[in-house]
């Protein structure tokens, strides 16, 4: 095999495998790039097992064929080359050779024969634009789970589903048990052609984003599934996951309908309060209170070992008052995911979940947060 | 004719001797406490063959006057009872009366014996239970008994027996426990003529511990000086005067990093009396609770004093078991006693140069065990010498400290300067000296590496952290401020038969410690609600520990046991784990926590937490001292 590509096309696509090579060698293969050349076209091919991505980028083939080298080294290396045209030549041995102006270099390769199969894609059955699931992933990666023992919660959940009569809707939601985001958009994505509920692993939704954002405003994804993997193509790439087992939790059950008592607050004031206050919770529990009075918000702690520490924030409150304690690295987690500028808080009482929603979004979209409180 | 018989002296004597003569070592054991009894200070006890061809036990205590001695054959015939009440209190090692007519009857059996108020002597002799002379005899003041033959008419006895060598261990392991019983006696033990035990009469317990174990144990050992504890008994009827008990605690403990398999090295003396007692082994086990791995035992040396009416040996012949009269008063003292002990002394493990993490393993019964196996496989017929030479010193001598013996080498050239003398402290520092540690780093994420002016300490960062987390979470518990975390959805988990038992006795608990939990339908549990530095995802490992632990011992744990056991999961699950890259403000911040810990020796499962390498071990492994 033997081509000639620019190095920025290379670096560019290179650069994207790179999160998905395994870092942790336990098998060689899998640290390596599988380079394929035919037609006019150069693909990269890189996968941990779990996950798995294909590039492609234009190339001038010389002689078709495929080999595999360490993609970390081959990155390192080409990124300092001089920007131009290089020219990659597998030899005999599953070395490659790299020519690049008046440098020279031969890199240990492997067969390529032991290199994994990634399974092909199935045809597509849903279609949504690249910057809403990146932004939908966004908001909800944080409050996965990250244990790796309750394996059905170390993803978040995608559900696109049409209505009869309605705009389809998606919706992603996560949860570690302590807490559930979860979003939903209506209207925004075209008619699925079967509705859409999957699981989508942390590592993958990392992934996306990454795709999504090289991917440009205007890009599409789409999703196919097969029994054991999901496909999401943006444009050219193609990234496959194995499926997560087991179900997701009834997260309708969780989300609160009675959280009647309702303080708006500014988002950077309380997000400001609750971080300074947090310096003083207990490091592990990282537990704060919460007083929510007539058009005040009292966020403060106190702790024996550390010492105590209270912030005032005004807010439009007029419920009873409610005492209520909270996990401080919860609140910030969303305090610091919505751009909005104003966030309220929705309660019933001190002893059931609150909910937390960024103001004055359009009735397409909804984004909810629900913790649940601390007994301190 | 009626077919019950009152059966005749000797077959009555032959069937006490089944339960009180089972081996040689049992014969020593009666006829030990016999020569203690009467008050002796100097035992010597024979033994050829393992005890079974000769066991001699002779003392200087106050003999037997000769009617005496001829009475002292009859079955329950004793000096040590007179009436009922006696029993109430018993004083004296031996009460029974039974011990001597036993052996009589199974054995060879010549008394040789002078009381200080007679001229001569008496010397008896007893074959198989029948007397064959009494005859007056010039001898010294004392008692000299010797059994002959032992089992030579129960052939089914002497088949029993085991070999020599562990009969001989025995015999050899009783001896070094009265020995330490009376620490102010001498002891001699001899085996075919070789010595295998022979300690003089020592000033305090300690030298005897000394004498008999040698350094290198007693340094793994912490005093027990003494703890008193009064019971106030209140009066049976209006009037009489609230009776007061005292017991008295002393003794040695094992340091947590000496860890025994069994319970052999546990040694119990109630009165001076070597007793084997469920309660008493029980509140040890519970002392080291969390101390030392569970299933692994401690090296302990207890001597419990109380008055004779609050403990009852007329338990079984061979007197090994004893009733107290208080027993939770009695477990919660030794407990409390030996737990404080621990506490104070703090002490802290040391590498040891040799590597020897099992060295005490089985004391003393392994070096007996040892010298009988080094015995054996000497040659049985001593070479011919032509010169008299002085005979080669007993592989285990206790009266002596062990010879040093230094490798020779050659002088080095002080090239460096002398080692200036303040940085070589006094040995046997403590952990109180992990306040001034200074962390150098880590061996491969796992272990902490830090300075002192005492030498170089490793810490295993994880059991670390779960010692501070423990004391911790347990502070919070007494203090009932639990900081409990609710969650989305209750996590629902199925229990076995056997879980839910546990998990009904102790759901209060639970409750108390942070675990919301509603029973919810058949064996199956609902957690709404946990401690809040539980991740969600460990929960239900956690909780399921929590009643796998609470099983082995279902019955003898008691709440605070449970609160401790639940305490070390959540603990274990919280803390950083090994391979856990740590800065050096967070090291500095784990080493500061464990210093202001209560017990930085171990964690609450008992691994040790540092490990000490003394400037003394230092100096010495680069030659300079």
């Amino acid at each position: 095999m033997e081509f000639t590509v620019q190095k920025a096309d290379l670096v560019r696509e290179l650069g994207l495998s790179q999160g998905v090579v395994e870092k942790k060698t336990t098998i060689p293969i899998l640290s390596n790039v599988l380079l394929e050349a035919s037609g006019d076209r150069l693909s990269l091919t890189a996968t941990d097992l779990e996950l798995g991505i294909r590039c492609s980028c234009p190339a001038k083939v010389k002689k078709e064929g495929s080999g595999t080298v360490p993609a970390k080294k081959l990155l390192d290396y080409v990124r300092l080359l001089p920007d131009g045209e290089l020219t990659l030549k597998f030899l005999d041995n599953h070395w490659a050779s790299i020519t690049c102006g008046r440098s020279r270099t031969k890199m240990a390769g492997m067969s390529r024969e032991s290199f994994p199969e990634l399974p092909p894609m199935p045809e597509a059955t849903a279609e949504l634009p690249a910057p809403l699931l990146a932004s939908m992933i966004t908001k909800t990666i944080f409050a996965i789970s990250a244990e790796e023992s309750r394996f059905t919660l170390n993803g978040a959940l995608l559900v696109i589903r049409e209505d009869e009569g309605a705009a389809p809707v998606s919706v992603m939601v996560s949860t570690d048990g302590h807490r559930l985001a979860y979003i939903e958009h209506t209207g925004e994505v075209p008619p699925p052609k079967e509705a859409v509920r999957v699981l989508i692993p942390r590592k993958c939704m990392a992934e996306l984003v990454r795709l999504a954002q090289e991917a440009g405003p205007e890009s599409r994804v789409n999703l196919a599934g097969d029994d054991n993997h999901l496909f999401f193509q943006i444009g050219a790439r193609l990234l496959i996951t194995r499926r997560l087992a087991g179900n997701f939790p009834d997260f309708e059950r969780v989300l609160p309908r009675d959280n009647t008592q309702v303080a708006t607050l500014d988002r950077e004031d309380i997000k400001a309060a609750v971080e300074r206050v947090a310096q003083f919770a207990d490091e592990r529990s990282r537990a704060i209170r919460i007083l929510f009075s007539a058009n005040e918000v009292k966020v403060f702690t106190s702790s024996t070992d550390t010492g105590e520490s209270e912030e005032l924030v005004p807010s439009t409150y007029s419920g009873p008052d409610i005492d209520i304690g909270f996990n401080a690295a919860y609140l910030i987690d969303f305090l610091r995911a919505v751009s909005q500028d104003q966030v309220s808080f929705q309660l019933k009482d001190h002893k059931s979940a609150g909910e937390l929603c960024p103001v004055g979004d359009p009735a397409s979209f909804r984004y909810r947060y629900v913790v649940m409180p601390m007994r301190i | 004719m009626g077919r019950i018989r009152v059966l005749p002296d000797q077959v009555a004597n032959k069937i006490a001797a089944g339960e009180v003569v089972e081996r040689p070592a049992s014969v020593v054991k009666e006829l030990l406490e016999n020569a203690l009894d009467a008050g002796s200070t100097e035992v010597r006890i024979e033994v050829e063959a393992g005890g079974r061809r000769l066991i001699r036990v002779a003392d200087n205590g106050c003999g037997m006057l000769r009617d005496d001695a001829l009475l002292a054959f009859e079955r329950h015939a004793t000096s040590k009872l007179r009436d009922v009440k006696d029993l109430l209190a018993i004083a004296t090692l031996g009460f029974r009366g039974e011990a001597l007519p036993s052996i009589a009857s199974v054995s060879r059996l010549q008394l040789e014996t002078r009381s200080p108020e007679e001229d001569t002597g008496t010397r008896i002799e007893i074959a198989g239970g029948r007397l064959l002379r009494c005859d007056e005899a010039a001898l010294p003041g004392g008692t000299s008994i010797t059994v002959r033959d032992l089992f030579f008419n129960v052939p089914a006895r002497r088949k029993f027996l085991r070999t020599e060598q562990t009969e001989l261990a025995h015999v050899a392991s009783l001896a070094t426990h009265y020995s330490l019983a009376h620490h102010d006696k001498s002891f001699e033990l001899w085996s075919d003529g070789g010595e295998l035990l022979r300690v003089t009469p020592a000033g305090t317990l300690k030298e005897r511990v000394y004498q008999v174990f040698g350094s290198q144990v007693v340094e793994d050992l912490v005093e027990m000086t003494g703890a008193e504890k009064h019971l106030a008994i209140p009066a049976d009827r209006d009037g009489d005067e609230p009776e007061r008990r005292v017991f008295h605690l002393r003794g040695f403990l094992s340091q947590p990093q000496v860890q025994k398999a069994n319970r052999n090295s546990i040694y119990i003396f109630v009165n001076s009396r070597l007793i084997r007692d469920r309660l008493l082994m029980h509140a040890i086990t519970a002392a080291y609770h969390n101390l030392i791995p569970p299933g692994s035992f401690p090296f302990a040396l207890l001597f419990l004093e109380c008055d004779c009416e609050e403990v009852d040996v007329n338990v079984h012949p061979s007197k090994t078991e004893v009733r107290f009269r208080h027993q939770s008063f009695v477990h919660d003292f030794v407990r409390d006693a030996m737990r404080e002990q621990l506490l104070e002394s703090r002490p802290a493990p040391v590498f040891s140069p040799p590597p020897s993490p099992q060295r005490a393993a089985a004391l003393p019964y392994s070096e007996f065990t040892q010298m009988l196996i080094d015995q054996a496989s000497a040659p049985a017929m001593p070479e011919p010498v032509l010169r008299e030479s002085p005979p080669p010193a007993p592989r285990l001598d206790f009266s002596a400290p062990p010879i040093e013996v230094k490798p020779l080498r050659l002088r080095v050239p002080d090239t460096h300067g002398a080692f200036p003398a303040d940085a070589i402290p006094a040995s046997g520092a403590s952990l109180e000296s992990l306040v001034d540690l200074r962390p150098l780093g880590q061996i491969r994420e796992s272990f902490i590496v830090a300075s002192a002016a005492d030498g170089l300490w490793i810490i295993d960062q994880h059991v670390a952290h779960e010692r501070i987390l423990f004391e911790q979470i347990l502070k919070e518990r007494a203090a009932g401020r639990i900081e409990v975390q609710a969650l989305l959805l209750p996590i629902v988990i199925q229990l076995t038969p056997e879980q839910q038992v546990r998990y009904a006795r102790i759901e209060e608990e639970l409750r108390a410690c942070g675990f919301d939990t509603e029973p919810f339908g058949n064996r199956t549990v609902a957690i709404k609600a946990a401690p809040a530095a539980c991740s969600a995802a460990d929960l239900e490992t956690v909780l399921f520990e929590i009643l796998e632990n609470a099983e082995p011992e279902a019955r003898s744990m008691s709440m605070d046991d449970i609160r401790r056991a639940i305490a070390a999961s959540l603990a274990c699950r919280a803390a950083i784990k090994i391979n856990t890259r740590l800065d050096q403000t967070k090291m500095e911040w784990l080493l500061r926590e464990l210093a202001a810990t209560d017990y930085p020796m171990s964690c609450p499962h008992g691994r040790p937490i540092a490990l000490r390498y003394g400037m003394h071990e230092i100096l010495k492994a680069f030659h300079r001292i």
